[in-house]
């Protein structure tokens, strides 16, 4: 798991996470695969995204949502350990307000109602991951 | 024995009993003195040999036929008025005389046998032997007696042989006597089913015996121990014994035919019982057929190594001095279940193997369905674990995957898209980006086919 902290000892997105955490441009990336998670942060950091840390299982995942209390969290629905989509409501307590993406290689469709009642905000084909893809995703979250 | 057989023997037996009166010359006293004696030996060959026809595995029934001949052939000879008798057939006559009474042991032994084919308590079998032992010396003082008669050659002193043909004749009726207490203590001493069971039978060979009781007389007032009896008194007595006489193979018949309504029961309760019934259900139905409510039907239970009873819980058998007794059933593997039932019924093997086999049967039909569902809840299992064991292989598959190739090419999508994005704003850098990543056409055909793990999926088990 790579994290990356400010200055002050602080996650310097903290103060805006909490006041307004969809707005915050602090990401979590949950994948277990390597390549896959190299190539999304590039992807989102392009985005003007700040990936402040990265999990490879579900354990990871909830501790690091604890501690790094990111605004968004793109979750992998097959991690190792669990089920993405079982964490959701962890994450949640974890870190309150995060908008949690669901990633996946498989479609939407495939799930069935499982991505909402789980709890995630959205749902995002790996497939279809690209430039501005993310942003623009957050962006309508963030809508009232 | 066939009903061709019965009735040939029935014909005998009504042309032995006119031959017999004849010899005898009864004809020559009132007729209703030969008409009861042919009336109690037909009713007793009668009578026996339609238990023997429906009966065929009980002698009971044939020995009542014997004891039917027997008594045609040397009845008790009752003269009354003026006896009109010749010299016309002194030896068959003789003869007969020796054998007098012969029927009523034989009608004792029947009783003390019944339902079985030999007396089962020893006091029983120590009377019959008391019994053949008290005709045996009657026939052989009485032949003594007739020796004149029988060989034409005087061994003894008839007036010295008489007392001693009235002392061997008391001491026959004293045994029949006691025979007919034994008896009536056997029937009093059955349960209710033992009663009901043999009952009819018991009282019959008691009454048989208790019958010649009344001809103490002629050998007491013989031996001056009484005045002789008044034709009076002695007819009335011998029309009550004879009636009594006649009324023994009707009951006996009676009762054998109970029985036989009783196997008729068992085979009515394996129609009644059903497929499996539970051990409450088998045992009501063996209940009603034997007529014994405490009956009782124990299970093996291989995993104790005893017998159950119907909760489950461990039973013991019957002690020997127990009014019930256990009858065992066993199996090609060993013990299956224990019959608990009255004493009484033991006395009555077939009726016994009629609930036994009934009882295999039930147990079987149990043990084959048990040993069915097993079977069919491995099959159940062993299908269960192949599914299983695809559904692990397909899920390793699909794992693989998601893990291998699929990521792989997902990454190398958004590498390239990344390259594509930044191609728009540096040329030289998005072809850097790119290097290695392969033809973008190839990759977005690889990402345009189905995923991965929807391929992996089609392989899951019908």
């Amino acid at each position: 798991m790579n994290e990356r902290s400010g200055s002050s000892g602080e996650p310097r997105h903290r103060a805006a996470a909490l006041a307004r955490p969809w707005a915050s441009r602090a990401v979590l990336l949950v994948d277990d695969h390597d390549g896959f998670r190299t190539e999304a942060r590039a992807l989102l950091e392009l985005d003007g995204f700040d990936v402040v840390g990265e999990a490879a299982d579900a354990a990871a995942a909830v501790d690091a949502a604890g501690r790094l209390h990111p605004g968004a969290i793109l979750l992998d629905v097959g991690l190792p350990d669990a089920d993405g989509l079982s964490i959701v409501e962890d994450l949640r307590e974890q870190a309150p307000g995060v908008a949690i993406v669901i990633i996946s290689g498989r479609e939407e469709a495939d799930f069935g109602g499982a991505i909402a009642r789980a709890g995630a905000d959205a749902f995002i084909a790996k497939r279809s991951l690209g430039p501005g893809v993310v942003r623009d995703l957050l962006a309508r979250l963030d809508r009232p | 024995m066939t009903r061709r057989a019965a009735l040939l023997v029935a014909g005998l037996a009504l042309v032995a009993g006119l031959i017999s009166e004849h010899v005898r010359q009864v004809w020559t006293q009132p007729l209703w003195v030969p008409l009861t004696d042919l009336l109690i030996g037909w009713t007793l060959v009668g009578c026996g040999l339609i238990g023997a026809v429906t009966r065929p595995n009980q002698l009971a029934g044939r020995r009542i036929v014997f004891a039917g001949f027997l008594w045609i052939v040397a009845a008790p000879r009752q003269w009354f008025g003026d006896t009109g008798r010749t010299d016309d057939f002194l030896q068959l006559d003789a003869a007969s005389f020796t054998l007098v009474g012969w029927s009523d042991a034989v009608l004792a032994f029947t009783a003390f046998a019944f339902a079985g084919h030999r007396p089962q308590r020893p006091r029983d079998r120590v009377m019959v032997v008391a019994l053949v032992a008290a005709f045996a010396a009657q026939t052989l003082i009485r032949t003594v007696f007739s020796a004149p008669d029988l060989f034409g050659i005087d061994l003894l002193d008839r007036d010295t042989i008489m007392p001693w043909v009235a002392y061997v004749d008391l001491a026959r009726v004293g045994a029949l006597a006691i025979a007919g207490v034994l008896l009536c203590q056997r029937y009093l001493a059955a349960t209710p089913p033992g009663r009901r069971l043999l009952g009819p039978v018991l009282l019959a060979g008691a009454a048989s015996c208790l019958a010649p009781l009344y001809a103490a007389w002629y050998p007491l007032s013989q031996l001056g121990l009484i005045s002789p009896v008044v034709e009076d008194v002695a007819v009335p007595g011998f029309w009550l014994s004879n009636a009594l006489r006649m009324l023994v193979p009707i009951a006996m018949l009676f009762g054998i035919l109970r029985q036989r309504r009783a196997r008729g029961a068992v085979a009515a309760a394996l129609a009644s019982v059903g497929l499996r019934p539970s051990t409450v259900e088998l045992e009501r139905s063996l209940a009603e057929a034997f007529g014994d409510p405490s009956i009782r039907v124990l299970p093996w239970d291989p995993a104790t190594g005893g017998y159950v009873d119907a909760a489950g819980r461990p039973a013991a058998l019957p002690d020997a001095g127990d009014e019930q007794v256990a009858t065992l059933v066993s199996g090609e593997t060993g013990p299956t279940a224990a019959l608990v039932h009255d004493r009484s019924l033991a006395e009555d093997p077939t009726i016994v193997a009629a609930g036994v086999t009934l009882l295999r049967l039930v147990l079987d039909n149990t043990r084959l369905s048990r040993d069915l569902r097993r079977q069919l809840d491995e099959v159940r299992e062993s299908r269960a674990r192949i599914v299983h064991a695809g559904d692990a292989e397909r899920h390793r598959i699909e794992r693989n995957l998601h893990d291998g190739v699929q990521q792989r090419l997902l990454a190398l999508a958004l590498r390239l898209r990344r390259a594509a994005t930044a191609a728009q704003a540096d040329p030289d850098a998005s072809s850097a980006l790119a290097g290695g990543a392969g033809k973008r056409s190839q990759a977005r055909g690889c990402l345009d086919c189905p995923p991965r793990r929807h391929r992996a999926r089609r392989y899951a088990p019908a």
